[in-house]
C-alpha cells in the first residue's frame, strides 16, 4: 500500500507545481490581491467554455490547425525538393545563394503579415503566406544541411553495388537526411504555430487567434483567459506530438550522443 | 593584410546574391512586372527610410523600443542568471518538480499572452518591459542551467583536492565554465526579445518601431512599410552579429568539439 502510494507520488511529482498553479489561480481572485474583474478565477474561465459552446471551440481549433497543416505542407512541398536539388545537384549554387537565404530568413514573419495582406488581400491568403514563410526557412536550411551530411561512404558503397541514381536517392540520401529534416520540422512547426496566433490576431475572422482578439475587443475577460489557455494546451499537444513522431520515425538512428553521456556518467 | 583581403573578398562574394536580389526587385518594380503600388521599387523604400531618419522619427521610435528591450533584458539577466545557477547546482532536487513546469512555460505562445499582459499591465512602458522579461527569461534560464550542469566534474574535484573553498570554486571555476552557455542564452534571448517587442508594439502601443509600422500600414504608406521591414531585419541581424562576437570573445578557451 505504502509503496504503491510512493510510486504514484514519484510519477506525479512534476504535476504538483502545475496543480499548485491552478489552485493558486482559483484562489487568488477571491482574496482580493488582484482585481477579480481583471483576473477571473479558474472556475469562471472554464465555465466560459460552456457559454462559448463546444462546437464553436472545435470549429475554431480545427480551422487554426488546418491553416498550420496546409501552410506547413505547402512549405515542405517547396523546401524539401528544392533542398535536395540544391544540395545534391548544385552545391556551388547553394553556397552562392546562402547569404541571400540567411538574410531573407531573418525577416520576422509577423512583420511581413501586413505586407502579405496588401499583396494577397485580407483573409486566408495572408495567413497561409505567413505560415509558408515561417516554415520554409528552417525546412530548407535543414534539408540542405542534412543532405550534405549524408556519409559519402554510404553513397559510394551503394553505387559500387550497382544502385542507380533513383535507388541511391530514395534509399540512402532520404533516410540519411531525415534526421535533420525532422529537426527542421520541429522548429518549423513551433514557429508556425506561434506566427499563426499572431497572424490571426491581426487579421482573420476565424480561428484561435481571432477568438483571443475578438474577446479582447469585446472586453469579455474570462473568454480571453479561456482562449489563451486553449492555445497553450494545443501548443503543448503539438509539441509532444512532434517529439513523439521524431522518436518513432527515426528508429534507425543510433543514439550515440545519449550513449556517450550515460557511459561517461 | 592578406587576412583583410580574404575577408573583403568573402564579403564581396557574400553580397553578390543580395545585390542581385535587390537589382531584380528594382527591375521588376520598374517594368511593372508587379504593380509598384503593391511592391514599391527599392529606391522608393530607401528614400522613405531616409526621410524618416532625417525627420528624426525613426530614431525616436528605435530609441523607445530599445529602451524597453534594454530594461527588460537587464532585469531578466539579473533574475535568471542567479536562478539558473542555483537550479543548476541543486538540479537533482528541482529536476522532476520544477523543470517540466518551466519547460511548459517556455513553450507557451507569447502572442497568445499579449492580451493577458495588456490586461495586467496596460500598454505603457511596464507592459513592454514585462513582455521582454517573460520572453527573454526562458532561453537564458535553460542555457544557464545547462551550463552549470556541464561543468567538468574532474576540474571541480581537482580544485577541491588542491584546497579550494566554496567561493573560490564558485568564482574561479563554475562561473567561467558557465559563461559560454550564458552568452549563447543571451544571444537567443536578445533576438527573441527584439522580435516580441516589435510584435507587441504592433498589437498595442502608441510608440515604438512596431507602432510606426502599424501607422504606416493604416495610412497606406507602403514604401515606409517595406522600409521598416528592411530596417528591422538589419537591426536584428546586427544584434545577432553583436552577440555572436561577444559569445566567441568569452568562449576562447572552449575547445571546438567539431
Amino acid at each position: 500500500m505504502k509503496s504503491a502510494l510512493l510510486s504514484i507520488h514519484h510519477n506525479c511529482k512534476s504535476f504538483y507545481i502545475i496543480l499548485g498553479f491552478f489552485l493558486f489561480w482559483q484562489v487568488i481572485p477571491f482574496t482580493g490581491l488582484v482585481d477579480p474583474h481583471f483576473v477571473p478565477p479558474l472556475s469562471k474561465v472554464l465555465a466560459e467554455s460552456i457559454q462559448l459552446g463546444f462546437a464553436n471551440i472545435a470549429i475554431d481549433i480545427s480551422i487554426s490547425l488546418g491553416r498550420v497543416i496546409i501552410g506547413f505542407i505547402m512549405a515542405a512541398a517547396v523546401a524539401l525538393p528544392l533542398g535536395f536539388i540544391l544540395a545534391g545537384a548544385f552545391p556551388k549554387l547553394a553556397r552562392l545563394l546562402n547569404p541571400l537565404m540567411v538574410f531573407l530568413s531573418q525577416v520576422p514573419p509577423f512583420i511581413l503579415f501586413p505586407v502579405f495582406v496588401i499583396i494577397f488581400g485580407v483573409g486566408n491568403g495572408g495567413i497561409y503566406t505567413v505560415i509558408f514563410w515561417s516554415a520554409i526557412w528552417p525546412l530548407l536550411f535543414n534539408t540542405i544541411a542534412g543532405t550534405q551530411l549524408v556519409d559519402p561512404l554510404l553513397i559510394k558503397s551503394a553505387r559500387s553495388m550497382g544502385a542507380g541514381q533513383l535507388t541511391i536517392f530514395f534509399k540512402v540520401i532520404v533516410p540519411g537526411a531525415l534526421a535533420s529534416i525532422m529537426i527542421g520540422t520541429r522548429t518549423a512547426i513551433t514557429i508556425c504555430f506561434m506566427m499563426l496566433i499572431g497572424a490571426e490576431t491581426m487579421g482573420a475572422n476565424s480561428g484561435l487567434g481571432w477568438l483571443i482578439h475578438q474577446s479582447q475587443r469585446m472586453a469579455m475577460i474570462p473568454r480571453i483567459y479561456f482562449a489563451v489557455l486553449l492555445v497553450a494546451v494545443i501548443g503543448l499537444l503539438i509539441n509532444y506530438l512532434i517529439e513523439w513522431l521524431e522518436r518513432n520515425i527515426i528508429v534507425w538512428q543510433e543514439d550515440t550522443a545519449e550513449e556517450l553521456i550515460e557511459w561517461s556518467n | 593584410m592578406k587576412h583583410l583581403a580574404v575577408n573583403l573578398r568573402s564579403i564581396g562574394y557574400g553580397s553578390l546574391p543580395l545585390i542581385a536580389f535587390f537589382a531584380f526587385w528594382q527591375f521588376a518594380a520598374a517594368t511593372e512586372l508587379v504593380p509598384s503600388a503593391v511592391i514599391p521599387p527599392p529606391v522608393a523604400v530607401v528614400r522613405a527610410i531616409l526621410d524618416s531618419l532625417k525627420s528624426g522619427m525613426l530614431i525616436t521610435q528605435t530609441a523607445y523600443s530599445m529602451v524597453n528591450i534594454g530594461i527588460g533584458f537587464a532585469l531578466s539577466v539579473l533574475i535568471c542568471i542567479p536562478m539558473g545557477l542555483i537550479i543548476g547546482t541543486y538540479y537533482k532536487t528541482f529536476e522532476k518538480v520544477l523543470m517540466p513546469f518551466l519547460r511548459m512555460c517556455e513553450k507557451l505562445n507569447p502572442f497568445a499572452l499579449f492580451p493577458i499582459f495588456m490586461i495586467l499591465f496596460g500598454i505603457g512602458h511596464l507592459e513592454k518591459v514585462m513582455v521582454v522579461l517573460w520572453v527573454a527569461q526562458w532561453p537564458l534560464l535553460f542555457n544557464t542551467i545547462d551550463g552549470v550542469r556541464n561543468v567538468d566534474r574532474t576540474i571541480i574535484k581537482s580544485a577541491r583536492s588542491m584546497g579550494a573553498n566554496r567561493s573560490t570554486l564558485f568564482f574561479k571555476i563554475i562561473i567561467p565554465s558557465t559563461l559560454p552557455f550564458i552568452f549563447t542564452g543571451l544571444r537567443y534571448s536578445a533576438q527573441l526579445a527584439f522580435y516580441m517587442i516589435i510584435a507587441s508594439e504592433m498589437v498595442g502601443a502608441s510608440e515604438g518601431l512596431g507602432w510606426q509600422f502599424l501607422s504606416a500600414n493604416m495610412s497606406y504608406n507602403i514604401p515606409m512599410m517595406y522600409g521598416i521591414v528592411v530596417y528591422v531585419t538589419l537591426l536584428s541581424i546586427l544584434i545577432n552579429v553583436l552577440f555572436q562576437k561577444l559569445e566567441s570573445r568569452f568562449s576562447i578557451w572552449r575547445q571546438s568539439a567539431f
